[in-house]
């Protein structure tokens, strides 16, 4: 059976190379200096060990120079590996841009036991000295495998632990922004509180204001009461002095009238004329009285003459005047009754002359009284006007009294309206200057509002979480979770860190019984024992009598000849399924005897296991070629 | 204490996974699991409070 290896711009090669391999059997890889035998054990290796998972593999790949990234052909774009065994492909390839298609189902371990190169960890740490064999029993044993889960675990734990972290930090944050969201409540308060400090002020301010501006605009007002009642009065007192005016006028026309009408009456005069008038009465009257006494006297006479006559019974008579003539009876009546008339008549005219001369002498009397109340009203009418000028001084003394006040009442009012006017603008300018306060105290508490709803909302939201992108719940939560899920990963944990310790140690016994085993089917009898120090995992070589020699003072040829033990216990111990191995040059180090003893050793393996074992030979018959024999 | 069923699981996972990244996948699992058991068993326990 044989094994197929297609390498396309792998190392050295440019376009597609083929070779195959013999199982059960040493493949001999020949060809001389720079023809590309490391491309080929790298290309085979890279197909056998891929993918690599583990750091420390790919570490390992890296120094033995089996790195993907490597392995192409530096002139070309892509690369890729086919390898065809036992009824399987192993392949991967390197795309032009960089990226990787297939990847092998390989064995990352191969890095480390599958081959043996010069650059080899155990040829490598053989050479420098370096006697920790850790690496063994750490990377190629299933302990690798708990190793790598107890990793995992561990940091599963620490990620735990970094959450748990992160909720206290949270928490703490919470807390400052709680203590924040208190000191933006306070301040709200205190906002509050200076607002309604100076809405107090300005209601206080507004009722002084109005208050006094009510004060003002009475006092204004009574001012104004006070001007219409003086300007009422001057006007009265003005209609009252034209009014005085036109009565003392009136007053003077009547004064001068009677006067006049006083200068006008000659009281002399009519004294004379009563005197004259009633001296020439009393005359009439006296003369009257005298012809009514002969009258009375003719009368009485003819009257007794009649009675005479009649007692006589005569007719006639002498006259009882004359004494010479005969009268009769009936002469008598007639000249009795006119004498009566006549004595009548005289009777009326010396009445009428008595009422005559009354009214003559009652005529002084009239214009005396006439002068008297003429003086009297003269009297009157001067004492009016006296009144009058008075009554007109007094009220011209009341109107510039009342002018001044109204001059003083008017300023009054012009200093009430300024102050009133004054006040105003101060309260409006304080009114204004509180309402922009007032504002920014406004605008301040929305501020304060908007930072006190985003604390809440922050503080509410960040009181929930979510982990491990699970729903979110508290922190309390979250912690009990945390701490029991750390709880339970720490025993997980502590178990494959049991198991870890318990592969490794088995993996060693393996190991060194492997070496043992090696060392007996090689002859190799200059050393009594070569194995790892199950305590400090570091490699023991133990000479003749069972004397440890460190392993810096070795040849180099018990260098080589421990490392080709160490490397095929290593492939027999824990690469035992994987169907080939690799020995690059590193045998011709060794004296043809032992060559020849690892060589047949190797090709009793690979018969007895079915191994494909790969020998890179330096040739140089075989020219540009690769020469691929099986041994 | 870990049970021996869990014992059990925890070796499945090591035997069957030979690559690194598969360990961790599967593990990754586990502790899912594991912690919707712990979240369970507080609901459970809040239920019962």
């Amino acid at each position: 059976m044989k094994a197929e290896l297609e390498l396309r711009n792998i190392g050295g090669f440019k376009g597609i190379k083929n070779f195959e391999f013999q199982k059960g059997a040493i493949n001999e890889v020949e060809a001389s200096n720079a023809i590309g035998k490391t491309s080929l054990i790298r290309g085979l290796a890279c197909a056998l060990a891929y993918p690599l998972t583990h750091d420390e593999a790919i570490e390992e790949a890296r120094n033995q120079g089996i790195l993907r990234e490597s392995l192409k052909n530096i002139y070309e774009k892509d690369a890729a590996v086919r390898l065809k065994h036992d009824g399987q492909t192993e392949e991967w390839g390197m795309r032009a841009d960089g990226t990787f298609g297939l990847l092998p189902k390989g064995d990352e371990r191969f890095v480390w036991a599958g081959m043996l190169t010069q650059e080899a960890r155990t040829i490598r740490q053989l050479v420098e000295g370096n006697s920790d064999f850790s690496w063994v029993s750490r990377w190629l044993s299933r302990a690798q495998r708990y190793a790598s889960a107890k990793s995992f675990i561990d940091l599963q734990i620490t990620d735990a632990r970094e959450k748990n972290n992160v909720l206290i930090k949270r928490q703490e944050t919470l807390l400052e922004e709680d203590s924040k969201l208190k000191q933006k409540k306070e301040e709200r308060a205190r906002l509050d509180e200076e607002r309604e400090q100076l809405a107090r002020q300005v209601d206080q301010r507004e009722r002084e204001h109005l208050e006094r501006m009510k004060v003002l605009d009475m006092e204004i007002r009574r001012k104004g009461d006070g001007i219409s009642e003086r300007e009422g009065r001057i006007s009265r007192l003005q209609q009252d002095i034209t009014h005085l005016e036109e009565e003392l006028k009136g007053n003077a026309k009547d004064l001068r009238q009677r006067e006049e009408e006083l200068q006008g009456i000659d009281i002399e005069g009519i004294r004379r004329e009563v005197i004259q008038k009633v001296s020439e009465i009393d005359k009439e009257i006296g003369e009257l009285r005298k012809g009514v006494a002969v009258l009375s006297g003719q009368k009485s006479a003819f009257t007794d003459a009649k009675s005479i006559f009649v007692q006589r019974g005569e007719r006639e008579g002498l006259c009882p005047i004359c004494k010479r003539s005969t009268i009769d009876l009936s002469f008598l009546e007639v000249e009795i009754s006119k004498i009566s008339n006549d004595i009548l008549a005289r009777e009326r005219k010396i009445q009428a002359s008595a009422a005559e001369r009354t009214r003559w002498l009652q005529k002084e009397a009239t214009e005396r009284q006439r002068i008297d109340k003429l003086n009297q009203e003269i009297k009157r009418l001067n004492d009016n006007k006296r009144g009058l000028n008075s009554t007109k001084s007094r009220t011209m003394t009341e109107l510039g009294n009342l002018k001044k006040e109204l001059v003083k009442l008017r300023s009054e009012e012009g200093i009430l309206a300024e102050e009133r006017a004054k006040l105003g603008k101060e309260t409006e300018k304080w009114k204004a200057e509180t309402l922009q306060v007032l504002k920014n105290i406004e605008r301040g508490l929305q501020a304060v509002d908007r930072e006190i709803a985003d604390y809440s909302r922050k503080i509410q939201e960040g009181s929930f979480i979510s982990l491990y992108e699970r729903e979110r719940a508290s922190f309390q939560q979250w912690q009990n979770r945390l701490r029991e899920l750390e709880s339970r990963l720490s025993e997980i944990k502590g178990y494959y860190e049991q198991r870890q310790h318990q592969h490794e140690v088995q993996a060693i016994v393996n190991f060194n019984n492997n070496v043992k085993k090696v060392m007996a089917e090689l002859g190799f009898t200059e050393f009594d024992q070569i194995a790892i120090d199950r305590d400090d995992m570091r490699l023991k070589v133990l000479r003749s009598g069972f004397i440890r020699q460190p392993v810096e003072s070795l040849s180099t040829s018990e260098k080589y000849s421990i490392a080709i033990v160490l490397q095929i216990a290593l492939k027999e111990t824990y690469l035992p399924d994987i169907p080939f191995f690799i020995v690059d040059e590193v045998v011709v180090s060794y004296d043809e005897e032992r060559k020849q003893r690892i060589l047949d050793y190797l090709g009793e393996m690979a018969k007895e296991k079915g191994l494909y074992v790969v020998v890179t030979k330096l040739s140089e018959k075989a020219g540009k070629e690769i020469l691929v024999k099986v041994r | 204490m870990i049970a021996e069923e869990e014992k059990q699981t925890l070796e499945r996972i090591i035997k069957e996974n030979p690559e690194k990244g598969k360990i961790q996948q599967h593990l990754q699992r586990y502790v899912d699991e594991l912690l919707n058991k712990i979240i369970a068993m507080e609901e459970k326990d809040e239920g019962r409070a």
